[in-house]
């Protein structure tokens, strides 16, 4: 059961799990505001406008407010504050880049909800993406009490959801051109427990899974840092750890960076702080 | 073996990076996996156009000699 309220932020990227979350947020909550961020390495946010436009004329233009805000400056604090003794304690784990630049919108996001009050915030955060540290429950459970520490009630409408099996670019390729020569593609309608399904039944997709396609390409922003994450976690670290281990080093990892995240927004009023964020 | 061994050296590269050229080397490895990419789809798009194209043929050839 998800909370209601007058209003509600969600940290949205235009993709199938966080408008499936914003869809379903409407239905508990009277404002929607949509937060997209950008940043050096990001390219064509504006794309998130097309989701923008599909939930606005299904639920009413007014319900809607979507912002797209800057986080440069506040990923790489994020990123690079106390750099050397992270290094020493975390080594490699400082190349976990995609949490830090989800943290990074979640701490942005927490200033936000200052300046507007607004108490729930909300993300599409979903299990089946297991490596990505924001996507982790221990983790999450870490940004709940972040958010909890200001007031502010974190949920996560789409975690229990299936999604769609992760896939190589190789095999992205092989299905692509399967799909073309059979009736490959009946096969993604067969989980009816997936956010693009829901999505698609609500008549906010036009299939149940867009995900990698070229509609999908046209509705996100596109970002090629997860490669770096992908070199460091797939092909360096789980060749000879298990999931367990690299889930235990993450949350500490994280658990350490939120600490000092807490203690940044705290210090709202020091000159760091509005230098980062204003 | 040898993956790993690649994989630690461009972590290690990406650690001493400033964010900027962090995110620049990030983009170059991408592009680079795109084109691998579109190279491979590209290839096996040719070879199964070729072989539908050959079938036609084929059906084609099987019809007129069963007319004939």
């Amino acid at each position: 059961m998800n909370p209601s309220g007058k209003s509600v932020a969600i940290l949205f990227s235009g993709g199938t799990d966080s408008t499936l979350t914003a869809a379903l947020l409407q239905e508990s909550f009277e404002i929607i505001h949509l937060i997209t961020y950008d940043r050096f390495g990001f390219h064509s946010t504006d794309n998130t406008g097309l989701q923008t436009q599909l939930l606005k004329d299904k639920y009413g233009d007014e319900r809607f407010i979507h912002t797209i805000l800057n986080v440069d400056k506040l990923f790489k604090h994020i990123s690079y504050e106390n750099y050397f003794e992270n290094i020493k304690k975390h080594g490699l784990f400082n190349l976990s880049t995609c949490g830090l630049c989800k943290l990074s919108m979640h701490v942005r996001t927490i200033k936000y909800c200052i300046d507007n009050e607004v108490f729930f915030v909300a993300d599409g955060a979903n299990q089946a993406m297991s490596m990505e540290p924001a996507q982790m429950k221990p983790v999450i459970d870490e940004m709940k009490n972040m958010y909890a520490h200001f007031g502010i009630t974190y949920f996560n409408p789409v975690f229990n959801m299936e999604g769609p099996e992760d896939k190589d670019f190789i095999d992205k390729a092989n299905n692509k051109l399967l799909a073309r020569e059979s009736d490959y593609s009946v096969a993604s309608f067969e989980n009816q427990n997936t956010p693009g399904f829901k999505l698609y039944k609500m008549g906010l997709a036009p299939s149940p899974n867009v995900k990698g396609s070229d509609y999908d390409k046209k509705r996100q922003p596109r970002c090629f840092q997860f490669i770096v994450f992908n070199i460091f976690a797939l092909k360096y670290f789980m060749v000879n750890k298990t999931y367990e281990e690299y889930s235990s080093l993450t949350v500490d990892f994280y658990s350490d960076k939120i600490k000092a995240m807490i203690k940044l927004v705290e210090n709202r009023e020091k000159k760091l702080f509005k230098k980062i964020l204003e | 073996m040898i993956s790993r061994a690649i994989g630690f050296i461009i972590c290690i590269i990406a650690l001493a990076l400033p964010w900027r050229l962090r995110v620049i080397l990030s983009e170059i490895l991408g592009w680079i996996t795109q084109f691998i990419y579109y190279t491979y789809y590209g290839i096996l798009n040719y070879i199964l156009n070729e072989i539908r194209k050959a079938k036609l043929l084929e059906e084609e050839k099987n019809r007129k000699s069963n007319e004939s």
